[in-house]
């Protein structure tokens, strides 16, 4: 009995011990004098990344893991209190996607926080009901995956350039330039949207709560969307009438994440004869900063080949 | 199994045009005996608690199938059962501690191990629909699986029966008719390890020890013989997997919750019946 206990133990922490080794690229970075800036999950992350891209002196962290994914339902870790301990901005999404927001503000009533949303152009939420917990900030409408908008994106880095400009203002120079960057690269990828131009009319359907966003951008119409990654498995009778609207309306695409909402697209595309295109909803991957606009560009590349 | 498809069509349910149904319903047809068999002797042995803590532990089997790259858990989650079952197993016979607390022990650190690792991977939130499961998104590849499980548990079943049922009512004296108790007790806590870890993306780690219990538990209320016992429990199980999914579609309601309910209903109608009839 006690052999076996203390092999689970050992276990235990053996394998806890190899989980955080390979991933922990983004945290941990050594305490330095200068900018301590924490975003508060990988897409921010990134954005952050392309303003401060070869600004010395700042110390850039990601609070959550790269491979959290969207932030439903997180959980605040130990480490990602350690993380905001020493640091001097904290970057959010904003829109409700931080639903830990709160306890931060409770135990660092300090930190510096800023809402990366303001001034992006919001599409409205889902009808599904299960508002991401925005109440608190009465943005309760809005679909928090502004990310997935390129102007949005840019509008999101100028918010971090200001509010770093003030925080460091020696800087403000460089974090100008490196914003100005990142808008003119994606002005290419605006450009590549736009040259989708499918049918007027182009129905889609969606898997991920942010796709909205890129279907917009092209100028597809969202006909059936499906939202399961926040723990709400779609009832028979959902996929039922998705699988109605999908054959009625002439739906050929379902635009699914590599992630809970997969199992149902495929369960659809089985239905109905539609076919999956998978997309990067661009909330976990490799801390590098050219990763959001790589990103970007292979979706709509990846979209352009299904409509075409 | 297009025929079967085209049966199913032909009845007279509006929710046998969809093909995720039909396949959902072909998962609880298969599902439900294989529980219903195994549930039989899980009751009569005690053993409820057992099978709750095994579908606990998937959690530890996915988080070992996700450090592992896996891209499907199934052979992790598997692996992990089968080792756990046999440890439990292996503990309770040593007989140092009572076998309720036992199989606590073991539940409750194989959950927390399973959260460790796939929170240290950030990852928990995604795999939260083994939490309920999902028998809407059963895939004909996870239907053959079903049905190669439910065939190897029955040729088992009808290999081993006599040898299982004397173990079930007494240990010491299926030990004095010869029967090697320890090997037994093993197969059949393999058997349940295996039935549950293919069925836990189906119907999922909360529900998944109900629908094993419950039929047997419905069906032990009003029967007398073994035999009965174990026909009633199938036909049980049969009845409320099919109802709780039929109500589900029309209701728009969780499917494995529904199944689950009705076989509480079962049990809740027996109960009172049983209790007259002794």
């Amino acid at each position: 009995m006690k052999k076996i206990l203390a092999f689970c133990l050992a276990a235990a922490m053996v394998l806890g011990g190899c989980g955080k080794s390979s991933e922990n690229t983004g945290k941990g970075a050594a305490e330095t004098d200068g900018l301590t800036v924490v975003t508060s999950f990988y897409p921010v992350y990134l954005l952050t990344a392309n303003v401060t891209d070869g600004v010395e002196g700042v110390t850039l962290k990601n609070m959550t893991q790269p491979q959290t994914g969207c932030l439903h339902d997180y959980e605040l870790t130990t480490e990602d209190m350690k993380t905001l301990e020493g640091a001097d901005v904290l970057f959010i999404n904003g829109l409700g996607m931080e639903s830990f927001l709160d306890k931060v503000m409770g135990q660092y009533p300090n930190l510096f926080i800023v809402d990366t949303s303001t001034g992006s152009v919001t599409l409205a939420g889902d009808d599904h009901g299960h508002a991401h917990e925005g109440e608190e900030y009465g943005e309760e409408e809005a679909n928090p995956h502004i990310w997935l908008n390129p102007s949005n994106g840019v509008k999101q880095a100028e918010v971090i350039c200001d509010a770093l400009s003030q925080a460091d203002p020696a800087n403000a120079d460089k974090y100008a330039a490196n914003t100005a960057t990142f808008a003119e690269s994606m002005e290419s990828v605006i450009a590549q949207a736009e040259a989708i131009n499918a049918a007027p009319g182009t129905e889609v359907a969606v898997f991920h709560e942010g796709f909205p966003y890129l279907t917009d951008l092209c100028g597809l119409e969202v006909g059936v969307g499906i939202y399961a990654d926040e723990n709400d498995e779609p009832s028979a009778k959902e996929l039922a009438e998705a699988a109605e609207e999908i054959k009625e309306d002439g739906i050929k695409l379902l635009l699914a994440a590599d992630d809970a909402g997969m199992k149902y697209a495929e369960t659809l595309a089985a239905e109905t004869g539609a076919t999956v295109v998978e997309l990067n909803p661009i909330t976990s991957g490799e801390l590098n900063k050219d990763v959001y606009r790589l990103g970007m560009e292979r979706n709509l590349q990846t979209l352009a080949d299904a409509l075409s | 199994m297009s025929v079967i498809y085209g049966f199913l069509e032909s009845l007279p349910f509006s929710m046998f045009q969809y093909d995720f149904m039909k396949n959902a319903f072909l998962a609880a047809v298969l599902i439900a005996p294989l529980f219903a068999l195994l549930g039989t002797m899980a009751v009569n042995n005690k053993m409820a608690f057992f099978s709750d803590a095994l579908g606990h532990s998937a959690f530890t089997g996915i988080g070992l199938g996700v450090l592992l790259g896996l891209k499907n858990p199934i052979l992790a989650m598997l692996a992990f059962g089968i080792f756990l079952s046999l440890v439990i197993t292996k503990v309770k016979a040593a007989n140092m501690a009572s076998s309720d607390t036992i199989i606590s022990v073991f539940s409750s650190s194989a959950m927390a191990l399973g959260i460790v690792i796939l929170s240290g991977h950030g990852g928990f939130s995604k795999y939260s629909a083994y939490l309920v499961g999902d028998i809407l998104t059963v895939s004909r590849t996870d239907l053959l699986v079903l049905l190669l499980v439910l065939l190897g548990v029955y040729v088992l079943w009808a290999v081993f029966y006599n040898q299982l049922l004397l173990l079930s009512i007494n240990r010491s004296l299926a030990a004095s008719r010869g029967v090697r108790v320890v090997l037994m007790e093993n197969i059949f806590v393999i058997m349940v390890a295996v039935a549950v870890m293919v069925s836990i993306r189906a119907i999922g780690i909360l529900m998944i020890n109900s629908l094993l219990i419950l039929p047997a538990a419905a069906a032990r209320n009003v029967t007398r013989s073994a035999k009965g016992y174990h026909w009633l429990t199938t036909v049980f199980g049969l009845v409320s997997s099919l109802a709780g999914l039929t109500i589900s579609y029309y209701g728009d309601t969780s499917a494995g919750a529904t199944m689950v309910l009705t076989a509480a209903v079962l049990f809740l109608i027996t109960y009172p019946l049983g209790k007259y009839r002794k």
